[in-house]
C-alpha cells in the first residue's frame, strides 16, 4: 500500500523520475505503432474479403493455381513474426541498457 | 475399434498421466498449483502459449473450414495469430508489473474495489465456459469415432481424466503437458504436410489444382466466402485481435515466468511457433480437399465428411498413414484437448477459490489448504457443467464456438483491462459497470445471433445479423467504462 501512495497519477510500471518516464513513454509509441500497424495489414485484408473475395482469389501466374491471397496471407503472418521478433529483442536490449 | 490406433492413443495418454503424477508432487504450494512458481524460462513458456493456443479448436476447426470452404481457413488462421500483437507489443510489460496469479488480481491491483472480483470472477466463468465446451465437443468427437462409444460415455471418460488432471497436477502439470504437446502437434504437421505434398509431386501448384478439382465449389474455393459484409468482417477482426488478450487463462501465463524480459520473449516465441505452424496448415488444409473429397471411406457427401468436418486432419492422417498415423494423430489432438481443458478449468478454479471464496467470501482469511480444497472442488463442479452443456454444441464447428468465446472477452475483461493499463483515469465504478454491459450486450448478442437462436433455437432468422457480437459490444464496453470513471469524482489512479 505505502509503495503505491508514493507513486500518485501514475500507471503501475511506470516510475514518475523524469528520464525513465521518458524512456518508458518512448517504448511505449514504438509498441504502439508496432500494433496498428501488424493490426491493420489484417483489417486491410479482412475488408477486401468482404467487400470483393474475388480480388484474392487471383491467380498469381496465368494459368496457375497458386492465389494472391494464399501468398499475401503468408506474407502477413510472417510481418507479424518478424515484427513480435523484432520489437522483442529491442525492448530487451533497451530494459537492459536502463 | 482398431487395435493399432488405440495402442498409440493410450501410450500418449499415459505419458501425460506420468507428467501430471511427476508434476504432483512438486506443486504444494498455493503458487506453485497456480503459476508453476513464476519458474519457466521464456522459451517454454513460449511452447506452453503455444501448446494452450493450438488447441484441438485450431488444429481440427480450422482444417475444417478449410475442408468445408477452402480458403477461410486460412482467413481464420491469420485472424488467430492477430490476437498476438496486442499481447507482444503491449500488454505483456504491463502486466507483468501488476497482480499476482490472475486477471482480477491486476484488476485490483489498480482499481481497490472487492466487487470487482465479483465482476471479473464470472466473467472469466462465463468466457471460459464457452472456451471449454468447444474443446469438449472436439474430444468427444474424437473419443466416439476412435472407440466407438457413444458422444455421452466419450465426454464422461474426458470428463473424470480431465478432472484428474487438476486436481491433482495444478499449474506445473500443466505446463510441461503443454510443453510436450506443442512439439508433439508440431511434429505431426509437418508429417502431414510431408504427406500431402509427397502425394502431389512436391508441387503445390498441383496440390490446390487438384483441390479446385475435386470440391464441389471448384474455384469458388480460392474465395473467402465466410464474410458477406462489411461489418461482419470487421467484428470478427475485432473479436480476433483483442479476444485472446482478454482470455483469464493467458493472462494467468504470464505470471509463469521469473521477470518482464522473459515475458516479453515467450509471446514473442509464441507468436513464431503459432504462425509457422498455421503456414504449415495451409499444406494441410488443401491437402484434406484434394484428398478426402470423393474417398467414400472418410466423405459421405459432397464436402461433408463422416461424423462431422471437425473431423478432416484425423481422416488425412489415416489417408496418408494408415492406423498408426490415425493413432498418433488422435492421441496428440486428445493430449492438446486434455490439457487445454486443464488449464481452463484451473483458471476456473482460481476464479472462485482465490477470488470469490477467499477474496470477498473470506477477505483473506482463508489457509491454503481451504482455499484448494474450494479450487478442487469447483473444478469438479466446472466440468460437470461444461460436459453437460457440450452434448448441445456437437455439431458447431468448434472454431466458431471459440471464436465466439473471444467476443464475450473482447467485450468485458479486455477493455476492463486495457483501460486499466493503459488510461490512468479509470475508476472501479467504471470497469464494473462498463465490463459488465460489454459482457451483457455481447451474451445478447451471441444468443440472438445465428450461431444459438438459428443453430441451437432453430429460428429461421437471427435477430442480430452477424455471427460475433463485438463491432457493438466492445465499443459499448469502453464507452461506458470511459464515461461512468470520467462522471465519478476526480480521483487519480488508486480509488
Amino acid at each position: 500500500m505505502s509503495e503505491e501512495s508514493q507513486q500518485p497519477n501514475t500507471l503501475p510500471g511506470e516510475t514518475p523520475a523524469g528520464k525513465t518516464a521518458a524512456r518508458i513513454k518512448g517504448h511505449l509509441t514504438v509498441a504502439w505503432i508496432a500494433t496498428a500497424f501488424t493490426l491493420a495489414t489484417y483489417l486491410l485484408l479482412m475488408i477486401s474479403v468482404a467487400v470483393k473475395p474475388s480480388f484474392l482469389a487471383q491467380t498469381i501466374a496465368p494459368g496457375g493455381a497458386l492465389t494472391l491471397g494464399i501468398v499475401g496471407g503468408v506474407l502477413i503472418i510472417l510481418l507479424l513474426i518478424g515484427v513480435a521478433t523484432a520489437f522483442t529483442i529491442w525492448n530487451n536490449k533497451m530494459d537492459s541498457d536502463a | 475399434m482398431n487395435f493399432a490406433a488405440i495402442s498409440m492413443f493410450l501410450v500418449v495418454v499415459a505419458i501425460s498421466l506420468g507428467i501430471t503424477h511427476w508434476a504432483s508432487k512438486r506443486s504444494q504450494s498455493r503458487a506453485q498449483f497456480y503459476t508453476a512458481d513464476g519458474s519457466l524460462s521464456g522459451f517454454k513458456n513460449g511452447a506452453a502459449f503455444t501448446g494452450e493456443f493450438l488447441s484441438a479448436a485450431t488444429f481440427l476447426g480450422i482444417t475444417g473450414i478449410y475442408f468445408t470452404s477452402g480458403y477461410d481457413g486460412l482467413i481464420y488462421s491469420i485472424g488467430a495469430a492477430m490476437g498476438w500483437p496486442v499481447l507482444v507489443f503491449l500488454l505483456a510489460t504491463r502486466l507483468r508489473t501488476m497482480g499476482k496469479y490472475t486477471l482480477t488480481d491486476v484488476l485490483t491491483y489498480r482499481l481497490k474495489d472487492p466487487s470487482l472480483r465479483i465482476f471479473s470472477a464470472s466473467a472469466t466463468v462465463i468466457i471460459l465456459l464457452l472456451y471449454m465446451v468447444a474443446q469438449l465437443v472436439g474430444a468427444g468427437l474424437l473419443i466416439e469415432f476412435l472407440f466407438g462409444l457413444d458422444f455421452v460415455w466419450s465426454l464422461t471418460l474426458i470428463g473424470i481424466l480431465m478432472i484428474i488432471y487438476v486436481v491433482f497436477g495444478g499449474m506445473v502439470a500443466t505446463t510441461w503437458v503443454q510443453i510436450v504437446k506443442a512439439g508433439f502437434l508440431w511434429a505431426l504437421g509437418l508429417v502431414l504436410a510431408i504427406g500431402v505434398l509427397a502425394t502431389f509431386d512436391f508441387s503445390l501448384e498441383k496440390l490446390l489444382t487438384a483441390a479446385i478439382d475435386k470440391h464441389p465449389n471448384g474455384l469458388k474455393i480460392m474465395e473467402s466466402s465466410g464474410f458477406t459484409s462489411v461489418g461482419a468482417a470487421i467484428s470478427a477482426a475485432l473479436t480476433q485481435a483483442v479476444g485472446i488478450a482478454g482470455l483469464p487463462h493467458f493472462i494467468m501465463r504470464f505470471f509463469t515466468v521469473p521477470n518482464v524480459r522473459e515475458a516479453r520473449r515467450s509471446a514473442a516465441y509464441a507468436t513464431a511457433m503459432i504462425g509457422g505452424f498455421y503456414i504449415v496448415m495451409i499444406i494441410i488444409g488443401f491437402g484434406t480437399i484434394a484428398i478426402l473429397n470423393g474417398n467414400p471411406e472418410y466423405a459421405v457427401g459432397p464436402a461433408l465428411l463422416r461424423n462431422g468436418n471437425n473431423m478432416a486432419p484425423l481422416y488425412l492422417a489415416h489417408a496418408l498413414g494408415g492406423d498408426i498415423l490415425l493413432g498418433i494423430c488422435a492421441a496428440t489432438v486428445f493430449a492438446t484437448i486434455l490439457a487445454v481443458v486443464s488449464a481452463l478449468t484451473l483458471a476456473v478454479a482460481a476464479a472462485i477459490s482465490h477470488d470469490l471464496y477467499g477474496m470477498v467470501i473470506r477477505k483473506g482469511e482463508q489457509t491454503e489448504a481451504e482455499e484448494l480444497k474450494v479450487s478442487r472442488f469447483t473444478a469438479l463442479a466446472f466440468g460437470l457443467v461444461t460436459i453437460v452443456l457440450s452434448l448441445t454444441f456437437k455439431n458447431e464447428n468448434i472454431t466458431f464456438l471459440v471464436v465466439t468465446s473471444l467476443s464475450l472477452a473482447a467485450s468485458s475483461t479486455f477493455p476492463v483491462l486495457f483501460l486499466a493499463c493503459f488510461w490512468p483515469r479509470l475508476t472501479a465504478k467504471g470497469a464494473l459497470i462498463g465490463g459488465t454491459t460489454g459482457l451483457l450486450c455481447a451474451v445478447a448478442g451471441v444468443i440472438l445471433g445465428p450461431t444459438v437462436w438459428v443453430a441451437i433455437f432453430g429460428f429461421d432468422t437471427p435477430i442480430f445479423p452477424y455471427q460475433y457480437p463485438t463491432i457493438v459490444s466492445f465499443p459499448l464496453a469502453m464507452v461506458v467504462t470511459m464515461s461512468v470513471s470520467m462522471l465519478g469524482p476526480k480521483t487519480g489512479v488508486h480509488t
